[in-house]
């Protein structure tokens, strides 16, 4: 710091010959800049190892279902919307740089006008983001996987339906879906029924069964949710090893048709999967869209000391560095969209 | 030579990097990657490699216009570059163990 006397004239300056060519606090922003791109790129080598371990597996057996990437008849996204939603995202770092223009050049009116703007485009991309995410968990797509559509609870004949147990038959892992999803019901009152399968509704109607105190496993553990443990037959016979329910669905129709199809009326309306697209998804956009709102109220700070007169000509740091941080968050959504968006 | 440039600077605007210009350019490249997956269909390495670039080539943009790294100290150029060598190894990596 010695050639600080050679500029004391300045308070902070703008510019620096020789070894001072920027501010501690425009250093310091780079600092944290490179430490926060290092845990986007953490999450974005999970999200790699995650999908490309898991592959386009398209119409997947209820087996390896949650290790589908994306199956076919998950919701897509909206890749219009996001589209437009980028471009609101690259004007605000063009309205960005042309508010520090404006500082450099002594219009501080112009420079706040570029602010808002940027701070409008800014909560605009987030509110898009709120939108998305509604959309997203309104179709089904939660952070926890994906809600598994069209079933129709009220054909006795449908695959899915609730078949009446008996100790060899495969669709007892019927019953044990439906005892997953909706609890263990009392099925005494079929016994007088002369017909071989209900429907799921018809399931639902009948009263819970009661449940020892102490049979904890009786009890639906996740209501609602179907977990790759559903599946799992029981021994058929003392030497036999269990089975998943795909085999016994080949085994029964010797048709391999359509597996999206048969997975769709294995299960109940509201049955879900965990499912990895939909988890990174929310992680991604959620932290990148974190960092898009601490940036809207860094800017809205930026915006008041603006307005307070705090910046000026030779002292337009502050406006630099918040800056720079802006860009970052553009930078880091031009990579997040690419990758789950257009890839 | 310093006094030169300071004097220089208060008589006349500022003089900034092609804003506007950078601006035009990211948004056609993003319109182009819009069309891109319509285009190829499927996921393909050809796809992929073109969005990479695209994407590769508007974080340069970004970092050398909007975040002055092209105008700045070398040694923040150095700092920003970091990651992206050890990102670079992790994804280098991956793919071939993938």
């Amino acid at each position: 710091m010695s050639h600080d006397d050679h500029h004391h004239e300045l308070p902070i300056p703008e510019s620096y010959e020789g070894e001072f060519e920027f501010t501690n606090g425009k250093f310091a922003m780079w600092l944290f800049l490179i430490s926060d791109a290092m845990a986007f790129i953490g999450f974005l080598g999970a999200y790699m190892v995650l999908r490309m371990s898991t592959g386009d597996a398209v119409s997947p057996t209820p087996e390896d279902l949650t290790l589908a990437w994306k199956p076919d008849w998950a919701p897509e996204l909206d890749l219009i919307a996001t589209g437009l939603n980028t471009f609101v995202l690259i004007i605000s770092s063009v309205t960005m740089v042309k508010a520090l223009a404006a500082v450099q050049d002594g219009h501080p009116n112009r420079a706040k006008a570029f602010l808002l703007a940027t701070i409008a485009g800014g909560t605009f991309f987030v509110g898009f983001q709120v939108w998305e995410w509604t959309h997203l968990m309104n179709v089904g797509v939660t952070m926890s996987g994906l809600e598994i559509p069209e079933f129709d609870n009220d054909d006795p004949h449908h695959p899915g339906a609730v078949q009446r147990v008996a100790s060899n038959n495969p669709s007892r892992t019927r019953i044990s879906v439906a005892q997953e999803l909706f609890g263990k019901r009392d099925t005494s009152a079929w016994s007088d029924d002369k017909r071989d399968s209900f429907s799921m509704e018809e399931y639902v109607n009948l009263p819970l069964a009661v449940v020892d105190a102490d049979r904890e496993d009786l009890r639906p553990k996740h209501p609602g949710v179907v977990h790759l443990a559903s599946f799992s037959v029981p021994k058929m016979g003392p030497d036999e090893a269990p089975r998943n329910m795909w085999d016994l669905y080949i085994e029964r129709n010797g048709d391999e048709a359509d597996r999206a199809e048969v997975l769709k009326t294995q299960m109940a309306d509201g049955a879900r999967v965990s499912n990895m697209f939909s988890g990174t998804f929310f992680v991604l956009t959620g932290f990148h869209g974190l960092h898009v709102l601490i940036g809207v109220l860094y800017l809205w700070v930026v915006f008041f000391r603006a307005k307070r007169g705090a910046y000026g000509r030779t002292n337009s740091s502050e406006v630099e560095i918040v800056g720079l941080y802006w860009h970052f968050v553009d930078l880091v959504w031009v990579l997040l969209f690419m990758l789950i968006y257009l890839i | 030579m310093t006094e030169e440039i300071a004097s220089h600077e208060e008589h006349h605007e500022h003089v900034h990097p092609p804003y506007m210009k950078v601006f035009f350019v990211l948004a056609a490249l993003t319109l182009v990657e819009l069309f891109i997956p319509d285009l190829i269909g499927e996921v393909t390495w050809l796809s992929v490699s073109l969005l990479v670039i695209i994407a590769i080539w508007k974080m340069k943009l970004i970092m050398g216009t909007f975040m002055h790294l092209a105008f700045d100290a070398r040694i923040l150029l150095a700092i920003a570059v970091t990651p992206a060598v050890l990102a670079s190894i992790m994804v280098l990596a991956l793919l071939m163990e993938y």
